[in-house]
């Protein structure tokens, strides 16, 4: 093994160990709400919307109403707008994580295949 | 239906050109042991006899020449053919666009009669069979360069041949030319994707995706026919140009998102833009690992690993984005059907697995450098950057491919964005650290003779770390004056970031001066004053950024926002298609949004921007809804009021009764109070279900008519049309529609909700990227010429005697 060698596997280790780190230090599951209320690090919530989004009042974001996988309904708080086409969308994915009764969410993705596709479902690419 | 004939063509004279060409392989092997045992045979006997040598010279020749020519041509007509037929493929599908025949899915699905022929012609790539087929043709033309060049080994041709025939299986059962018999409805190309930025980037991307499987082809070949080390210097300007091409696609992509996508960044992390910055950076560690092996010919193993990685990782993007296996993670929506999915994987994973077993193989074969560069040189610098360039392409792999590989052992579960900007600013803080002491030292450690010369030049040295100080100083201390709003450890590692950027910003322009740039390339310099800019962009907008959700403002209020003056000045209804733009006084400047209605698409949702050297003020707008509906639930019990047309209705669902099992005919019935006026009604809506099917009741009460829509018997609720005696059913859907339109466009110009945010010296991010990709291009026009490197090596040799 050469001097060079192992200053190059010392690097690459390092590098690994860092990012398996930082990796299992955000890694948030999928998971349901009542999973999800037990868990103190962020979390991902898929979901269909129920009822209307709330719009809160000045810098307070959005809120509503989410039925989990499992049918368990919680309240999601969002300092954002109300995404995108949410209304018609096939689901949400929340990640972030309960404060109290209502989720926290810090990114929400709108999943909305009929926007690009025209057939959800077949082949339809 | 000649489309689909004409791809096939394509796919048998591809796959006539890679048996043409692995004949020729086996010839070209068969002669090089034949005239090896030849000259055995004749040193022998040289060494027996003493005649002269030229005697190898004439005889070797003789034997090759005439079957090569003949194996080689014939290979390079066939592919030349192949070519031709896809490019008659893709004239096809643009004929298809430009002449609107909507019977061809694919036009139907991305274009309309009353789009402009740009978007017309560019409608081509905007579906996934259209952009196969743009890589194939982009892929075909760059192997026309490849078996146009004579000193360019059967073999790599023979791999690039292959490579094409893979793309052409996936685009042969991704067929672009399915038809229908009558015309389809015209969905036209998504307003979102009607943007200079979103048409041009696809191309660039395909380019450069086109572009890596020469690296990749050549490197293949080179193991197959055994010469380990030509194969590097004619592969970089391809390599080059890829990584310039990737580059290009991914600016582009990002601009594009900020300009019109409103999700409030360039950079999202998402998938899909991970699997394309992924080969970006192995790219990156390709061409300098490849830069490398020209100055130590024996240093060829990294390039092999990097050029098959690289073309392997893109391969790998495409089917993570295309396969839609990564469907719930992204906010990207793409076609989810195994049947993609396991053509692409049964197409990608063996070519790249088959690779990667010949590297193998051969690996033992492969040579090595007798002596290994020290550790303070340019060159083992070089090395280690090229390795933490790949190291980050594998962390953000790695976060990509988290959800399958969790998924595999258990749970599955997605990274946060926030794993990526720790991983991904640690991965950047090593490598312009790396970058920094590669400028300091020398490419090679001086001999002992030339440490006097070295402290002649003392002074340099010490100029040089001024120099990095005050740009450390300076770049660091920008985001200290604009606030970086982020937690104790963010901090500082976003300072030492700049600092470091700083640094390498200052010396590399220091470097353009003769005195201080010894043995450096422009071209290089170039591009690394666009990484150390590029990156002080990426940290100031971002660390920097304040972001306030939502501000409401009627027309004519005005508010400060993040210190920003800023007016909603109100809006008007635009024509053509119909919509409304909404405009703002910001700083005393105006922006607008203009959001028009398209029908398959709803609104376009654009964020506005004013621009400032300084930094951008970002406006992104809320989403206006036309929420209109004919269709009320009535829940079990509960009294609903509905409006409809200035008059009150009460409907209160009282009870319903389920069917008689035992009849042939199930009947449920619902009883509903209605109230309207003074008066009060009891009504009876039934769903019978007979012979025809399920009917349902209308009823008349008073100017309207009642129609059962949905039921839920379970949570005891129903809902019900209800629209005007005089109206059918459709009419009355129009109407409610077009009434909400009309109140939707009003509250818009008079109300807006708005997500504002600041990014504080964005202009740098782009000015970087452009800077990056000019310094890249720079290099690879003049790595296309034939003296690459030789220069700075002679230099170099004459220097240190």
């Amino acid at each position: 093994m050469k001097r060079r060698h192992l200053i190059l596997l010392i690097i690459v280790v390092i590098a690994i160990v860092a990012s398996g780190v930082v990796l299992s230090q955000n890694l948030s599951p999928y998971v349901t709400f009542s999973v999800a209320q037990e868990k103190s690090s962020s979390v991902q919530v898929h979901g269909v919307l129920v009822g209307d989004v709330q719009t809160l009042s000045e810098g307070q974001g959005i809120m509503f109403r989410l039925r989990d996988d499992d049918g368990t309904i919680a309240s999601v708080a969002y300092q954002g707008l109300k995404p995108d086409t949410i209304d018609q969308s096939d689901g949400v994915v929340v990640i972030g994580k309960f404060d109290g009764d209502i989720f926290r969410a810090d990114k929400i993705i709108v999943k909305c295949p009929s926007k690009y596709e025209s057939q959800p479902g077949g082949d339809a690419s | 239906m000649i489309g689909m004939i004409v791809l096939w063509i394509a796919a048998i004279l591809t796959l006539a050109a890679f048996v043409a060409n692995l004949v020729h392989v086996f010839d070209y092997h068969k002669q090089k042991r034949a005239s090896q045992a030849l000259r055995k045979t004749t040193q022998s006997r040289d060494t027996a006899s003493q005649s002269p040598k030229t005697k190898t010279k004439t005889l070797a020749p003789k034997i090759e020449e005439p079957n090569n020519q003949v194996a080689e041509t014939r290979a390079k007509v066939l592919y030349g053919l192949s070519v031709a037929a896809i490019a008659a493929a893709a004239a096809i599908l643009w004929i298809i666009l430009l002449t609107d025949q909507f019977t061809y899915q694919y036009a139907a699905q991305y274009s309309s009669a009353d789009l402009s022929i740009l978007f017309k012609i560019t409608a081509f790539w905007a579906g996934q069979e259209g952009s196969f087929l743009l890589w194939v043709l982009l892929h075909g033309l760059i192997g026309l360069m490849i078996y146009n060049r004579k000193d360019i080994a059967p073999g790599a041709k023979t791999v690039f041949s292959f490579v094409q025939l893979c793309l052409l299986i996936i685009l042969l059962v991704k067929d672009p030319f399915v038809q229908t018999a009558a015309p389809l409805v015209a969905r036209g190309l998504n307003p979102l994707l009607q943007n200079f930025w979103m048409i041009s980037h696809p191309p660039f991307l395909f380019l450069g995706y086109a572009a890596l499987a020469v690296p990749f082809a050549l490197a293949v070949g080179s193991l197959l026919d055994g010469e380990y080390k030509s194969w590097i210097k004619k592969a970089l300007p391809f390599s080059l140009f890829a990584w310039a091409f990737l580059g290009l696609g991914n600016f582009l992509g990002a601009y594009w998102a900020y300009e019109v996508l409103g999700w409030g960044g360039y950079w999202g992390w998402d998938p899909v833009e991970n699997s394309s910055l992924i080969p970006w950076l192995v790219c990156g560690g390709l061409v300098h690992f490849m830069l490398l092996a020209l100055r130590k010919p024996n240093l060829v193993k990294p390039s092999y690993i990097a050029a098959i990685s690289a073309f392997g990782l893109a391969l790998y993007g495409t089917f993570l984005t295309r396969s839609g296996i990564l469907q719930s993670f992204s906010a990207h929506s793409f076609g989810q059907s195994n049947l993609t999915r396991n053509l692409l994987a049964s197409v990608i994973f063996p070519l790249v697995g088959a690779a990667f077993i010949i590297l193998i193989v051969k690996w033992k074969k492969l040579p090595s450098p007798r002596e290994e560069d020290p550790i303070l040189t340019r060159g083992f610098m070089t090395y280690a950057g090229a390795l933490v360039l790949c190291l980050f392409a594998l962390v953000v792999l790695m976060g990509t491919s988290i959800p399958l590989i969790t998924g595999i052992i258990g749970e599955s579960s997605n990274v946060t964005t926030s794993y990526y900007n720790s991983s991904g600013l640690l991965s950047t803080l090593a490598l312009l650290a790396i970058l920094l002491l590669s400028v300091l030292f020398p490419w090679v450690r001086p001999a002992k003779a030339e440490v006097a010369e070295i402290e002649e030049a003392g002074p340099a040295l010490y100029i040089k770390i001024i120099a990095a100080s005050v740009g450390a100083i300076v770049f660091a201390g920008v985001g200290f004056l604009f606030g970086i709003n982020q937690g104790p450890v963010m901090t500082v590692l976003v300072l030492l970031g700049l600092a470091a950027a700083g640094a390498v910003f200052a010396l590399s322009i220091l470097s353009f001066s003769k005195d201080f740039g010894r043995g450096m390339n422009r071209a290089a310099v170039v591009t690394h004053i666009g990484l150390s800019v590029l990156v002080a962009g990426v940290l100031y907008s971002s660390a920097c950024m304040e972001r306030v959700a939502p501000v409401t403002f009627e027309a004519g209020e005005e508010k400060t926002v993040l210190g920003h003056q800023v007016t909603f000045l109100g809006g008007e209804r635009l024509d053509d298609p119909t919509g409304y733009s909404q405009r703002f006084l910001v700083d005393n400047k105006t922006v607008e949004i203009n959001s028009r209605y398209y029908e398959v698409y709803g609104f376009e949702h654009k964020p506005t921007i004013r621009w400032s050297l300084l930094g951008d003020f970002y406006i992104a707008p809320n989403v206006v809804d036309v929420a209109a509906s004919i269709d009320y639930v009535l829940p079990m019990g509960s009294p609903v009021v509905i409006d409809i047309g200035g008059e009150k209705i009460e409907l209160t669902l009282k009870d319903f009764l389920m069917p008689d099992m035992e009849s042939g005919d199930s009947m449920l019935a619902f009883y509903v109070d209605v109230v309207y006026g003074d008066t009060r009604e009891e009504i009876v809506l039934n769903r019978v279900r007979s012979e025809i099917g399920m009917t349902t009741d209308t009823v008349v009460v008073g100017k309207y008519k009642l129609t059962l829509n949905r039921m839920n018997i379970i949570e005891g609720a129903i809902s019900v049309l209800i629209y005007e005696v005089n109206q059918t059913q459709d009419e009355a859907i129009e109407e409610a529609w077009q009434r909400a339109f009309e109140e939707a466009i009003t509250e818009a110009v008079s109300h807006v909700s708005v997500e504002v945010s600041t990014k504080p010296l964005i202009i740098l991010v782009w000015l970087g990227t452009i800077i990056v990709s000019l310094g890249i291009l720079w290099a690879a026009l003049r790595r296309w010429g034939p003296s690459p490197f030789q220069d700075l090596h002679n230099k170099n040799r004459k220097r240190r005697r």
